[in-house]
């Protein structure tokens, strides 16, 4: 009998150990776990965003309603003074207070520039800036197109004044003069012109598609014609017109040069995949090892590969090559997850290689690639997904942030045109008045129209009319006058405070944006671990588990032929 | 039976090498880390919102300073109107009225022109709306599947994890760092714009002396 049950004991130890990794259900800590759980989800830690980004808002808005407002009361005080201030010359009041703003919003250089100048500035300004505004609107459309068309044209500088030389007009590829060069020949220059621009020599497109490069060009230089043009006119003007161009200017450039730098970051990334996942297929048993260390934390400039260098040139782009870089990382672990649903057969795809590559530099996932060489296996489930909704938060991020840096350069543009239209009504007001102005000094003589007060012209009666030109009456050249001062608060002053608000107000946005990616990364970094705990305690050999698998191996049976 | 059963069990459990009594290092480390970075982002956000909630006090401060400006140069436009209407100037509180209504009628064309416009282009950007799914639930729905679909939590996944964890701490610290410094700039812009625009209606009030003729 002794025999017999110490080897029933030596077979269950057996069968035990079969079932490699059991351990002892511990009811306490399961319940803790479960408790934690749901205590952390109770905490909806997202939920303090949507409460601040509300409170964003129905701050922003009640500054804004604020600012306006103090704005509008302004006017009314302007307005009742004008209109109350006892015996003096209507029309010398209105223009001193027109005159005084309008010398506010463009103060000429020139020392003997008059307020004729600076309406003579203003229409011509109005007139360039049509052409501008198209060549400006042209560019950025035939940019967009090109990108769709092939995205080597990526590698596009920027249309600015500094790249003007690398944009050169190409030619037409439709020779009219039986003199012009052959179609081959204008081809060909048309190919060194854009292979000039782009710094490679690689890429020869069709005729068509050289074509809209040639408008493309046309029109960049065109949009930098116009600026050259309007720059210096913008600059003489001085005031408000010149500081809200210039900051115009400063933000458009900067967007501008950003965007094509990433864009050209974003081809040197995706080149530099392709060659690391080309090394490795090229690599010697001697030096896989090496191909496939592609960690970049940690090393020096000189150590770097071309792939830790081209995420290095991104990380220096802000939020720009955040996005470049988050979106990267969405595709290429989309492609992993993909290989692990079994899509792909790893082995087959070279997409798998690739991302490989990528994750194991972009990503803590350091090792994925070395660890795939030897093992074939791919990157675990989890940290995969981790990996995901981060970078997915930090695209989120990255993309609102620009979006942020192209509301910047609207705002400061309608800053700049609220200045302009204030000065397009305030000398529309002066036309409207320009017919009371007197024919000969007020001096004591001030019962004529061009020396009335507002009072005597709104009465209209008993004053001597020496109006040139007599088209209406005085009041109603009084209300013209005074609706055109008002109309350029409570349209072109209100809309400069409500813009001036929305930059000043900018950051608050861009604090909210990157506390949402931070928990937002620190809700997905916390979920798994959490679930993986609760799901590690819930587990575990239970009692009676234990009892069903000694009753299934029949030791209970024998206990109790024992006891019998 | 029950001396029997205890010894078979207990020696079961004493020779399988599989069976472990105590908890598992990998575990207990991953839940120290994971409390502490929990206590951490507490801890931070109890500062977030301390912070948050004071930069919102301060603006709201501003906002009724703003207000409070605002009305007392309304009241010396009222003031100014009420002495104009008793003593025979209806004529100039008729035209400062209308002209001030012109004013009113012209922001509200310009705005119905700027709604205007931007409701053909929500109108348009809506019926081209590019396609945009979110995976979030997909992802993790694919996470529950994965814990599923293993056999067991094993000891790599969580050390794995632990490791995983302790790392990407620091990219996401830098993430809030940028989220003050932010704050710090609008709250800076913020009082600089607020003083130039009093100032500015400042200017347009007439002279204390004076305070029935308001002066441009």
């Amino acid at each position: 009998m002794r025999n017999f049950i110490l080897i029933t004991t030596f077979l269950a130890t057996f069968a035990l150990a079969g079932c490699g990794g059991m351990r002892l259900y511990d009811k306490q800590a399961d319940q803790l776990a479960t408790s934690i759980r749901a205590d952390y989800d109770a905490g909806k830690i997202m939920e303090v965003i949507a409460a601040e980004r509300s409170n964003v808002e129905a701050l922003e808005k009640k500054e804004i309603d604020a600012f306006v407002k103090t704005t509008l009361v302004e006017r009314d005080l302007v307005l009742l003074g004008l209109t109350s201030d006892g015996d003096e010359p209507f029309i010398k009041l209105f223009n001193e207070a027109t005159e005084k703003r309008l010398l506010t919003l463009s103060k000429p250089k020139s020392a003997t520039a008059t307020i004729a100048d600076i309406r003579n500035n203003l229409l011509k300004l109005r007139e360039m800036r049509r052409n501008l505004n198209d060549a400006i609107e042209d560019e950025a459309r035939i940019r967009e197109q090109l990108d769709r068309i092939d995205s080597r044209f990526n590698k596009l500088p920027a249309c600015t004044e500094a790249n003007r030389a690398r944009l050169a007009l190409p030619p037409v590829l439709d020779p009219k003069s039986p003199y012009a060069p052959s179609i081959d020949s204008l081809r060909s220059e048309a190919v060194i012109s854009l292979s000039s621009a782009l710094g490679s020599s690689t890429f020869a497109p069709s005729n068509e598609v050289l074509d809209v490069y040639r408008q493309y060009i046309d029109r960049c230089r065109s949009a930098l014609d116009s600026t050259r043009a309007t720059q210096p006119l913008m600059v003489s003007m001085g005031g408000l017109v010149q500081s809200t161009y210039e900051k115009l200017n400063d933000v458009t450039a900067q967007l501008k040069t950003d965007k094509a730098a990433a864009a050209i970051a974003k081809t040197d990334l995706k080149k530099a995949i392709d060659d690391e996942a080309s090394r490795l297929k090229t690599a010697s048993d001697a030096t896989k090892e090496a191909a496939t260390d592609l960690t970049c934390a940690g090393k020096k400039p000189e150590e770097q590969n071309d792939l830790c260098k081209a995420l290095d040139k991104l990380s220096k782009l802000g939020d720009l090559g955040k996005k470049v870089v988050s979106e990267e990382k969405v595709d290429r672990i989309n492609t992993l997850l993909s290989a692990l649903s079994g899509q792909y057969d790893p082995g087959k795809n070279e997409e798998v290689e690739k991302s490989l590559a990528f994750v194991s530099a972009a990503t803590r996932l350091n090792d994925a690639l070395k660890e795939y060489q030897v093992t074939k296996n791919l990157p675990a489930l989890e940290p995969l997904i981790i990996e995901k909704q981060i970078a997915t938060a930090q695209l989120a991020q990255a993309k609102q942030v620009t979006d942020l840096q192209v509301a910047r350069v609207g705002y400061r543009r309608e800053m700049h045109e609220a200045v302009l239209e204030e000065a397009y009504i305030l000398f529309k007001g002066r036309g409207q008045v320009a017919n009371l102005t007197p024919t000969t000094p007020c001096g004591s003589v001030t019962a004529s129209v061009g020396c009335g007060s507002v009072g005597m012209l709104l009465i209209g009666t008993g004053l001597k009319d020496d109006r040139a030109s007599k088209r209406e009456p005085p009041a109603r050249s009084v209300y013209r006058g005074l609706g055109a001062l008002s109309e350029s608060y409570s349209v072109a002053r209100v809309r400069y405070i409500t813009a001036e608000m929305r930059l000043v107000l900018l950051p608050y946005r861009e604090s909210l944006i990157q506390s949402e990616a931070s928990l937002a990364a620190w809700n997905s970094l916390i979920d798994t671990p959490l679930k993986q705990i609760k799901t590690w305690h819930a587990d575990g050999l239970k009692p009676d588990e234990i009892a069903q698998f000694l009753q299934a191996f029949g030791l209970l049976g024998i206990a109790d032929r024992i006891k019998k | 039976m029950n001396y029997f059963n205890r010894t078979a069990i207990s020696a079961c459990l004493a020779l399988s090498p599989a069976i472990s009594l105590a908890a598992d290092p990998a575990v207990d480390e991953l839940a120290r880390l994971t409390g502490a970075v929990i206590a951490n982002i507490s801890a931070q956000l109890s500062e977030h919102q301390r912070e948050t909630n004071a930069a919102n006090q301060r603006r709201a401060q501003l906002i009724a300073s703003v207000v409070r400006q605002t009305a007392e140069s309304q009241q010396i436009i009222d003031n100014d109107l009420l002495v104009l209407k008793n003593t025979g100037g209806a004529e100039i509180v008729k035209i400062f009225t209308a002209v001030r209504e012109y004013g009113d009628q012209a922001a509200l064309a310009s705005a119905q022109l700027d709604a205007a416009q931007a409701k053909t282009l929500a109108d348009t950007t809506s019926a081209i709306k590019p396609l945009s799914l979110s995976t979030d639930k997909l992802d993790s729905a694919a996470k529950g599947l994965g814990q599923l679909g293993a056999p067991k939590t094993s000891k790599e996944r969580l050390a794995f994890l632990r490791g995983y964890l302790h790392d990407t701490r620091e990219q996401i610290k830098a993430l809030e760092d940028g989220a003050k410094k932010e704050a710090a700039k609008g709250d800076a812009a913020l009082a600089n714009v607020a003083k130039v625009t009093v100032e500015s209606a400042d200017k347009a009030k007439p002279a204390e002396k004076d305070s029935t003729t308001a002066k441009p």
